[in-house]
């Protein structure tokens, strides 16, 4: 019933783009013009006349997500309830709808690069909190402070684990140090939301005394049920008269239930479908290739898949297209023998697709295999048709004569293992993460890396991951990638089965564009 | 009656007792709370840090007797996976399956009682068939299937009802109706068949003999009867009170407690786990005390037989 | 008629895995496939599932996993009922007020509860079911033997047993067991159904058996998602469950007795 979220949707999206800009924010003035305040105005819809009609009528939009916030403290919060508290309260910089570009959102223009690892931050003037203070160097710097050196494991940690350091120049320049030369300080900076200097220590929090600058105020929250947001009036950037004057979010556990009430109007925006399902809603709308999912296999020495050949055997029995075309009614792609999709940094050209082969398959296990059970294990609330696509692999195992031990859980145990010891590994492990490359690759080294042991059990691999760990050099980083596409290819370390875009469903009174990192901003949605 | 009181409450209070030890056990022997509140990459130090946090680093007898000490005051706590305080969360969710509840013993007593009254006296072979049958079925349809077919012809098909959720009594109705089903055919069932024994007995005879109205006669019988129609009708209405209504939540989304005990036990969350069990115990015990009041108002017998 | 259709669940049960040998069997390419009378074919009888699953296999195999679980808990429930509610009624005094009480105790703390937190805690499958369900449903087994010893305990050839000097287990054994055969038979049935009707919940709430195992329950949860475009996926699976425990219920009605012991669960 509980489905734990694996994929760290979002966290660097982008970063080809996002180290691009930073690589270049010396000279940054073509982008500092961007202002501030048209910062989200990429976000609306190219169908939504309604924003010049001003002053619409007062509307509801109702938005399922599958599970409780969890936490009412927006440095805490889990991935399924993130958009929420970034409409009540706003980071330094939010991409644009694509993801392509970072614009400023509370700061005035891109970061100054001063030395190798200082920034400084020009903060925007008008911006303001709910409760009429303006946001100052001061907010910043103790927003960023207090997670950077919290003790409690905060979800938004990690994020923003490269940075050292933050203080208040003057009333509007924050200065930044980061620990290491930081290719990605950009893309960190869109995640830390905002909140006022003592806003930890206000009596009450984070139950109550919620003080953001977004366009929402956070009303209230009934656990299990649902959450309400009201429009700010006074928001300090752009007009958002048209944007829905009311949010409920409401919880509904189940993915069949909230298709079911998609159908039947009950919801306005269904995240996280798979595109079938979001066929059967009033509108859908998708956002491109953000998920990749690929089968770990399991090398440690004395099991099977430590065999090359019994590695080969089980990527050629797997019928990608058929779960592409069938699974996903042609939605997906197939994915080229490597994590990233030719839209994403660090993607090797030419290395095409995996074969399918059963009949080669089958002589390989023939031939090779023993007959010792393979352990597969897939976590059911991964990614939409998680469940589905290991069965049907599970399947296409079996038949060309491996012995498939499959369980499907979201038992966070049984998950934890495969990201803990290496005891607890499976053979084989359906996973899906992040195309783009730099959070692939976090998300392999925690598959390798944080206990001291190389899931891969491969030299050339694990050396060009700490090479793309440690450079900002933009053509040294995208030959690691090529070695880490090619090897893990080549010696099918990975089995790669598909890239799948982001599908919503959308109800028919509403026009509203999902977003790449996969935020639903409210004030960006108008009436139909 | 004073007696059977506090007999009533110290077995209450007993039952609590095994509970909230069953939850710690359970929670602490079988499961990991720390894991369970943390991402699944976290690292050691990270588990460290949070197992200090929660209070899961101490001794575990140190552990046990702050929480027994804790829930005797009625002091859960916050819920681990909420920080909300977990007695709140039970209190928003109870009255909504009250609700659910309520609704579907209203529609249970008002169709079951009637319908079994009417199989019991009816002299018509195709009536006792059809009522038969009819029960039968409601006896043997799973009540989650019976909410998703209810979903699928009135919400998507007519659209009368919404599919899910809270809201006005129009979300009420279908989950209800599900929710009514099995006890609807048990309270048939048991109203027929004691009635009928009823009207066979000696004292029918006599009655009327003596020429009363067959509607008194009948209202003699049913009053005699009703002890046996009113046991069963109250033990599934304290099911339902007691959780049972898990399945019919979850098919329909409704907020309930139900789905409030299913979250809190897969989540490993003691504070709400203690606090859901804790009050769903209270909520049987005071119903069961209700349902031995009324067995004193319907048959005199029993109280004197107490006594 | 109710004996006919149970026969047959027991039937696909046992011979099931020879009948359908591929059950769970996997093709894409089938996916949704609408049963025979809507536009499939015979190939799928009652067509296919969302992973190209036939459903008429999915149901036989499920019949197998209900009624294992069905009959196994009520034995388990049984075995645990029988024993206490005999020695309670045969010797009365102090064991049956201990027994009594722990009867009291199991009926006040909701069954469902601690059914729920094993069923969280426990990797699902069908022998922790049957223990599970089992070990929550030994009341009316109790009961029922408590009842019945006690009205043997008054009869003649009880009475006559004791005076030749047999030991009280071999009175259980040899005159009050063979008496009880047949109403307990009745209990059996009912309690089967309970079971079953708890596995399915248990399944549809992803708590019971799991993928890539089968059951009538999972069958119906899966289902949900294609309720719209393919009702069979959720109807069928759940028409061979109700279909199950009507039987079940029939049977034990049209046999006599069981609504005496309906009555004295109340």
């Amino acid at each position: 019933m509980i489905s734990p979220k694996l994929t760290r949707r979002g966290l660097f999206a982008a970063t080809g783009g996002a180290l691009i800009l930073a690589a270049c924010s010396d000279d940054s003035t073509e982008s500092s013009d961007t202002k501030p305040s048209t910062g989200d105005s990429t976000g609306d819809t190219p169908g939504s006349g309604a924003e010049q009609a001003g002053g619409t009528e007062p509307y509801e939009v109702v938005v399922a997500i599958s599970r409780d916030p969890e936490q009412l403290d927006p440095h805490k919060t889990g991935d399924n309830a993130e958009f929420i508290w970034n409409n009540v309260y706003e980071p330094l910089y939010r991409r644009s709808v694509d993801g392509s570009e970072v614009l400023p959102l509370l700061a005035a223009e891109l970061p100054t690069q001063i030395d190798d690892t200082t920034w400084e931050i020009p903060l925007n003037p008008d911006a303001r909190f709910a409760s009429g203070d303006p946001v100052t160097a001061a907010d910043v710097a103790y927003t960023i402070e207090s997670i950077v050196h919290n003790d409690l494991v905060l979800s938004i940690g990690d994020r923003l684990e490269g940075i050292a350091s933050a203080e208040a120049v003057d009333d509007l320049t924050v200065r930044m140090t980061t620990k290491t030369v930081d290719p990605i300080f950009l893309s960190r900076l869109t995640y830390g939301l905002i909140v006022q200097e003592g806003q930890r220590e206000v009596e009450g929090w984070p139950q109550s005394g919620h003080n953001g600058s977004g366009a929402y105020t956070f009303d209230s929250w009934e656990p299990g049920s649902q959450v309400h947001l009201t429009r700010r009036d006074d928001y300090w950037g752009e007009d958002v008269s048209a944007a829905p004057s009311t949010v409920v979010v409401r919880i509904i556990p189940d993915k069949a239930t909230q298709l079911l009430s998609l159908e039947n109007n009950e919801l306005d925006i269904v995240p996280e479908l798979s595109p079938d399902q979001a066929r059967t809603a009033p509108v859908s709308a998708r956002v491109s290739g953000t998920d990749s999912t690929l089968i770990r296999t399991n090398t440690l020495n004395g099991r099977p898949l430590a065999t090359p050949e019994l590695r080969e055997a089980g990527s050629l029995a797997i019928d990608r297209q058929a779960i592409v075309d069938v699974l996903f009614e042609g939605d997906a792609t197939v994915a080229e023998c490597q994590i990233a999709p030719a839209t994403e940094f660090g993607h090797t050209v030419g290395l095409g697709e995996a074969e399918y082969d059963p009949d080669r398959a089958r002589e390989l296990v023939a031939e090779f295999y023993d007959g010792t059970p393979l352990s597969f294990i897939a976590g059911a609330g991964f990614s939409p048709k998680h469940s589905d696509v290991a069965q049907a692999v599970a399947q296409n195992l079996q038949d060309v004569g491996f012995n498939i031990d499959l369980q499907i859980t979201d038992s966070r145990e049984v998950l934890a293992a495969q990201f803990g010891s290496k005891d607890g590994f499976a053979d084989l492990l359906l996973w899906t993460t992040n195309a783009e490359l730099f959070e692939a690759i976090q998300s392999m080294q925690w598959v390798r890396g944080d206990h001291g042991f190389s899931a891969v059990q491969n030299d050339v691999v694990d050396a060009a991951v700490a090479e793309v760990l440690s450079t900002t050099d933009v053509a040294a980083r995208q030959a690691a990638y090529d070695t880490i596409n090619r090897t893990t290819c080549e010696e099918h370390l990975n089995y790669y089965l598909y890239y799948l875009d982001d599908f919503y469903g959308i109800s028919e009174d509403i026009a509203w564009t999902p977003r790449a990192e996969g935020w639903i901003i409210l004030k960006d949605i108008r009436p139909a | 009656m004073l007696q059977v009181f506090v007999k009533r409450t110290f077995r209450g209070l007993v039952l609590a007792f095994v509970a909230v030890n069953l939850v710690f056990f359970v929670v602490h022997v079988i499961g990991d709370p720390v894991g369970r509140s943390l991402p699944l990459d976290a690292t050691p130090e990270q588990y460290a840090a949070r197992a200090e946090s929660l209070g899961f680093d101490r001794p575990l007898w140190e552990q046990y007797t702050d929480y027994v000490g804790d829930v005797a005051r009625l002091d859960f706590g916050d819920s681990i996976s909420t920080q909300a305080p977990a007695m709140g969360s039970v209190l928003t969710r109870f009255p909504r399956t009250f609700l659910l509840v309520g609704v579907g013993m209203g529609l249970t007593a008002l169709i079951g009682i009637p319908t079994g009254v009417i199989l019991a006296t009816t002299k018509r072979r195709w009536v006792d068939r059809l009522g038969n049958s009819l029960t039968l079925t409601a006896l043997s349809v799973p009540q989650f299937w019976l909410g998703i077919l209810l979903i699928l012809v009135f919400s998507l098909k007519l659209g009368w009802f919404p599919t899910s959720g809270i809201g006005g009594w129009k979300h009420v109705v279908l989950p209800s109706i599900a929710l009514a089903i099995g006890p609807l055919g048990k309270t048939i069932q048991i109203t027929q068949v004691t009635l009928r024994d009823e009207l066979q007995k000696p004292y029918i005879r006599t009655a009327r003999a003596k020429g009363l109205s067959e509607g008194r006669v009948l209202y003699h019988a049913l009053r005699n009867a009703g002890v046996a129609v009113a046991t069963v009708f109250s033990h599934e209405t304290i099911l339902a009170l007691a959780g049972y209504t898990v399945l019919v939540e979850t098919v329909f989304a409704w907020p309930g407690i139900g789905s409030l005990i299913a979250e809190a036990i897969s989540n490993l969350d003691i504070p709400l786990t203690s606090a859901v069990v804790v009050a769903v115990l209270l909520v049987v015990v005071v119903a069961n005390s209700l349902v031995d009041i009324m067995y004193r108002r319907l048959d005199p017998r029993i109280a004197r037989g107490l006594k | 008629m109710a004996s006919a259709i149970l026969g047959l669940m027991i039937f696909a049960a046992v011979f099931g895995p020879t009948l359908v040998p591929d059950a769970g069997r996997i093709t894409l390419r089938d996916r949704l496939i609408e049963p025979v009378g809507f536009g499939g074919t015979w190939k799928h009888p009652l067509g296919t599932d969302g992973l190209g699953r036939d459903i008429l296999a999915g149901i036989v195999a499920g019949a197998r996993v209900s009624l294992a679980v069905g009959f196994g808990a009520a034995i388990v429930a049984a075995l645990i009922g029988v024993p206490l509610g005999l020695i309670a009624g045969y010797r009365g005094g102090r064991i049956d007020r201990a027994i009594g009480w722990l009867v009291d105790f199991q009926l006040a703390f909701p069954a469902l509860l601690t059914v729920l937190m094993i069923a969280a805690y426990v990797q699902a499958g069908i022998v922790p079911l049957i223990l599970t369900i089992g070990v929550v449903s030994w009341i009316l087994f109790a009961r029922f033997a408590r009842a019945f010893a006690l009205s043997a305990r008054e009869s003649d050839y009880v009475a006559a047993a004791q005076l030749a000097g047999s030991s009280t287990f071999k009175i259980l054994r040899r005159h009050l067991l063979p008496n009880m055969l047949s109403p307990f038979l009745l209990l059996m049935l009912l309690q089967v159904s309970g079971a079953v009707l708890g596995e399915a919940g248990l399944s549809f709430l992803g708590l019971g058996i799991t993928r890539p195992e089968t059951s009538w329950g999972l069958m119906i949860a899966d289902g949900r998602e294609f309720l719209r475009t393919a009702w069979w996926v959720v109807v069928l699976p759940g028409a061979a469950l109700s279909i199950t425990i009507l039987a079940l219920h029939e049977i034990s009605r049209t046999s006599g007795g069981a609504i005496g012991i309906l009555e004295s669960e109340a």
